[in-house]
């Protein structure tokens, strides 16, 4: 599977090396902005950060999607079914290599803004201060403060969260270049699915009983986005296995 | 070695094969000839296991193919379908990366005899330059069998002895080659088994030689016959 990750990579290699440069663009301006004193480009800079994390992380998912989709329904499909390798191995390849990426890009940016916070802090007028004002901020607007502890689980668990909806898509364009394929409305069909599909799950989480114990509340999230990911991505590799044609 | 047994493919309501069986066996070649849209290129893909028959299947080794069986049979489709990003290197690199039986030795001696360059992006290949890169790096396999859909379509008399040759070169007591074409000349010198395929069914076998000394015919005539004007099979 190592190789097929590989090759998963290439795939998608030039979007990646865009938003490593337009990531490293954004922090030159925002450190150029703290340094100049030049207020205007560091708040810039802070806003093209937030904005390459955000988009980032999302195109990296649709990306994901869309390779798997030509992957299922252009004449390159044949590099990958004419291997010895079968769906099962050729799909959690695909999800595997996305996972880690989206999971890399998360550490990378939250590196970025710890350290971003933390040069800030220096130059202006210490760190104690400035972490101070920033928690008082954050007081005045939430009740109850969440710990870095939780700040980190939430962001996780968000990422899980968008992760379990890319495996839906997987699904969403397996159907659509196999039960659905040669059929009117064929893609109007498959993203209606996907909503739905989508909308239910949502449905499912909001009757997941409330923890008393954080961690295990986030545990039990965190287990249930799991089994729903891979329940999709082996309902997507069965379809594939018994009925995928390209 | 490899069979197919009362396989079909329907799409919708048009059978594309009706149920056909037919076996290769190594040591041999084989023609599936028909004109386009008979169920050749269909027939193969199936055989391969890119398309899944509507009824029947194909056996390896009297095993129904899957991703095993893809170890040992080598396929080249008459479609160019190499990643756009890649260039001539990359493409041998993938194989290698994949197939056991992939000798990039080999690949570089019919890139050369192909004057094929390795740093060629494959998306400004012309028809002929595909044709040969696709040949090259499907020949450089040792594979048990080799599937070579349409290997001489749109290329140059020149290119065709170049690729004719790479396929003869494979062929060896242990290997069967199937090559589907509607040149029928170019693979009667070639050839020893002919499968004639007409809208879906397959109409007649035909041994080349035993054809030429029974009935004093080549396996051109025989197509003349099968798909001509009066053609009644």
């Amino acid at each position: 599977m190592g190789m097929l990750m590989k090759y998963e990579f290439r795939k998608t290699r030039m979007s990646r090396m865009i938003l490593l440069l337009l990531t490293v663009l954004s922090e030159i301006l925002f450190l150029s902005g703290l340094f100049l004193d030049w207020e205007k480009g560091m708040f810039l800079g802070i806003l093209f950060l937030t904005l390459c994390a955000m988009f980032g992380l999302f195109y990296l998912g649709i990306e994901s999607i869309l390779v798997f989709s030509k992957d299922l329904n252009t004449k390159q499909s044949y590099m990958l079914f004419m291997t010895p390798k079968n769906s099962y191995q050729i799909l959690g390849a695909k999800a595997l290599e996305n996972l880690l990426c989206i999971i890399a890009v998360s550490v990378i940016f939250i590196l970025i803004a710890f350290a971003d916070i933390s040069i800030a802090a220096i130059h202006l007028d210490g760190l104690t201060r400035f972490l101070e004002e920033i928690k008082y901020f954050l007081n005045s607007m939430f009740h109850n403060l969440p710990t870095w502890q939780e700040v980190v689980a939430s962001i996780f668990a968000s990422l899980l969260n968008w992760f379990m909806t890319i495996t839906v898509g997987y699904l969403a364009v397996t159907l659509s270049a196999t039960v659905l394929a040669g059929k009117r409305l064929n893609g109007l069909i498959s993203f209606i699915l996907f909503i739905v599909i989508l909308w239910a799950v949502a449905v499912a989480m909001e009757f997941l009983p409330t923890l008393p114990n954080v961690t295990a509340d986030f545990a039990m999230q965190y287990g249930i986005l799991l089994l729903f990911s891979a329940a999709f991505y082996f309902i997507s590799c069965q379809i594939m296995e018994r009925k995928l044609s390209v | 070695m490899l069979e197919c047994r009362d396989i079909v493919k329907k799409y919708g309501s048009k059978t594309a094969v009706d149920s056909i069986s037919l076996k290769i066996e190594s040591g041999r070649i084989y023609a599936l000839l028909g004109p386009n849209g008979s169920g050749k290129t269909t027939l193969m893909k199936m055989a391969i296991g890119l398309v899944k028959p509507s009824q029947g299947n194909f056996y390896y080794n009297d095993s129904p193919i899957g991703p095993d069986s893809r170890r040992e049979i080598a396929y080249m489709s008459t479609e160019p379908y190499f990643y756009p990003w890649m260039n001539v290197k990359d493409v041998g690199d993938y194989y290698a990366d994949f197939f056991e039986d992939f000798s990039m030795k080999k690949f570089e001696k019919l890139l050369e005899r192909m004057h094929l360059e390795k740093s060629l992006k494959t998306k400004s290949l012309s028809s002929g330059m595909m044709a040969k890169l696709k040949i090259a790096v499907t020949m450089a396999r040792k594979a048990k069998v080799y599937l070579l859909d349409e290997p001489l379509n749109g290329i140059d008399l020149l290119a065709r002895d170049e690729i004719m040759t790479s396929i003869i070169e494979a062929a060896d007591p242990d290997t069967a080659i199937v090559l589907s074409s509607h040149l029928v000349d170019e693979l009667e010198k070639i050839i020893d088994t002919a499968y004639f395929i007409k809208d879906g069914l397959l109409v007649k076998t035909s041994q080349v030689e035993e054809l030429r000394i029974t009935e004093g015919k080549s396996i051109v005539d025989e197509y003349r016959e099968i798909y001509g004007q009066g053609g009644n099979m």
